[in-house]
């Protein structure tokens, strides 16, 4: 999930979604499942409410001799 | 006057003859249209202007004049100008000019401005901005941007602005210090937001952030806040046809009272405000943070779901079993029955009540008249019992 991108992680939620109420998911699976959107509504929200250091390093060293 | 090779006139005098002449030719005021090359506001309050007229089809002069406007005049002109137009009295403009003209000795010719007409360059401003418009949609560049998807975390913004703008600071306030705790990362782009270098400014900021675009998720264009609304040096068609085909979406909020400028229309999408910009960032985020979590509730709503129909599923089976064993049982009742009926119907002891016999040699069953010969002794059975008789005769 590290290498997740926000947009593929709101993908697979919804597939997840859709997979279980179109009934095609394996009843046996729905617990996996479960945790799984569990982990990736989580990650999202990190997206939103945790600083990523690594992007605000990245912009915040980005003068303009880096960028010329 | 005396003048030959022997009395010269002096240059004065004979520019004060040109003086005599055009105020005698040209005693009136006269309104001219012209386009400002040159405006120079003087420390006493004069304005020194150049006016030219090109050709209209080679762009080249084809007349120029001096003028003047006087310091009691351009100081009641000037606001006025910038009050209709929404446009500093400025080089670039096409303008109409109420003049009178005038030939002075030392300054040579030149036009006193009494008055100006704003109508004529709302009309010329807009024209020009009518034939970019025209030009972008001729391209088909001018939706180009607005048909990008907008990102569904506009959390890294590359800002262009000048640093000094008030309206940078508002925008990055309200993003930075947003009630909901959302993140977002912000780089200024500096460029000038006033004026003719705007366009060029912008443009190289769009091109530094193109550098690195995936750095970015939206681009945006912000204008201070109480700046006069100076908004034709967004109208140009270099600057539009930059940012309608830029990669990522633009938000504008340049701020402005009057119509939308050329920019905020090939933009993805146009705020008034530097702040109403922050504000669209964040509700972008905001709708996000309620898909989230309403997300998992309806994981969990399906899950659910899912199992109670399964539930059902295995219920109705259950319920089915009663009343299909029972139509099973019936089934094979009757069957019995008739199986029963079939029986009883084939048994020998109802044959041979019926009338019919059974007649043995040896034990024996005769089935066909061959079987017996003349003297041979049988024994029939018929309902009751049985009894024996001695073959005498046979056909």
């Amino acid at each position: 999930m590290e290498n997740l991108t926000y947009t593929q992680a709101v993908e697979r939620l919804e597939e997840i979604m859709s997979s279980i109420q179109g009934g095609g998911m394996d009843v046996d699976k729905l617990a996996v499942a479960l945790k799984e959107a569990s982990a990736l509504v989580q990650f999202c929200r990190g997206k939103l409410y945790k600083v990523d250091e690594e992007v605000k390093l990245l912009l915040e060293n980005m003068d303009d001799e880096t960028l010329c | 006057m005396m003048n030959d090779i022997e009395n010269p006139l002096t240059l004065y005098s004979l520019n004060n003859i040109v003086r005599e002449a055009v105020s005698a030719a040209l005693p009136m005021r006269y309104w001219v249209t012209g386009e400002l090359s040159e405006v120079r506001e003087a420390v006493n309050g004069h304005c020194y202007i150049e006016l030219v007229q090109r050709d209209e089809a080679t762009g080249e002069l084809v007349a120029k004049a001096r003028g003047t406007i006087w310091a009691r005049i351009y100081s009641l002109l000037r606001p006025y100008f910038l009050e209709q137009t929404g446009h500093h009295f400025a080089q670039g403009l096409k303008v109409l000019l109420q003049v009178s003209v005038n030939f002075h000795e030392l300054y040579g010719y030149t036009l006193d401005v009494s008055d100006i007409e704003p109508a004529y360059t709302i009309g010329d401003m807009a024209r020009k901005r009518q034939l970019v418009i025209k030009r972008l949609t001729e391209e088909g560049v001018i939706g180009l941007n607005k048909e990008l998807q907008f990102p569904l975390l506009p959390q890294r913004v590359a800002v262009i602005s000048s640093s000094t703008a008030a309206g940078y600071g508002d925008f990055c306030d309200q993003l930075h210090k947003n009630s909901y705790g959302f993140v977002f990362y912000t780089k200024l782009f500096p460029a000038p937001m006033q004026g003719s270098a705007v366009e060029q400014g912008i443009i190289a900021a769009l091109d530094n952030i193109a550098r690195n675009l995936d750095f970015w998720d939206v681009v945006v264009i912000i204008r201070g806040g109480g700046a006069t609304s100076e908004l034709s040096c967004f109208d140009t068609y270099e600057l539009a046809n930059n940012c309608a085909q830029f990669p990522l979406p633009i938000i504008t909020g340049i701020g402005h009272r009057r119509d939308e400028s050329v920019l905020d229309i090939v933009a993805h999408t146009s705020a008034k405000t530097p702040t109403a910009a922050a504000e669209l960032l964040i509700h972008a985020m905001l709708a996000q943070a309620g898909w989230l979590a309403d997300v998992r509730q309806s994981v969990a709503g399906a899950v659910r779901g899912r199992l109670d129909s399964e539930k059902n599923r295995l219920q109705s089976l259950v319920q089915r079993i009663p009343v299909a064993t029972a139509l099973f049982m019936q089934s094979m009742h009757h069957k019995l029955d008739l199986w029963q009926k079939y029986i009883d119907a084939s048994s020998p002891e109802r044959i041979l009540a019926l009338g019919y016999s059974i007649t043995r040699l040896n034990g024996k069953a005769i089935r066909s008249v061959d079987d017996i010969k003349p003297g041979d002794e049988v024994i029939t059975t018929v309902s009751g019992g049985e009894f024996t008789s001695r073959i005498t005769d046979k056909k």
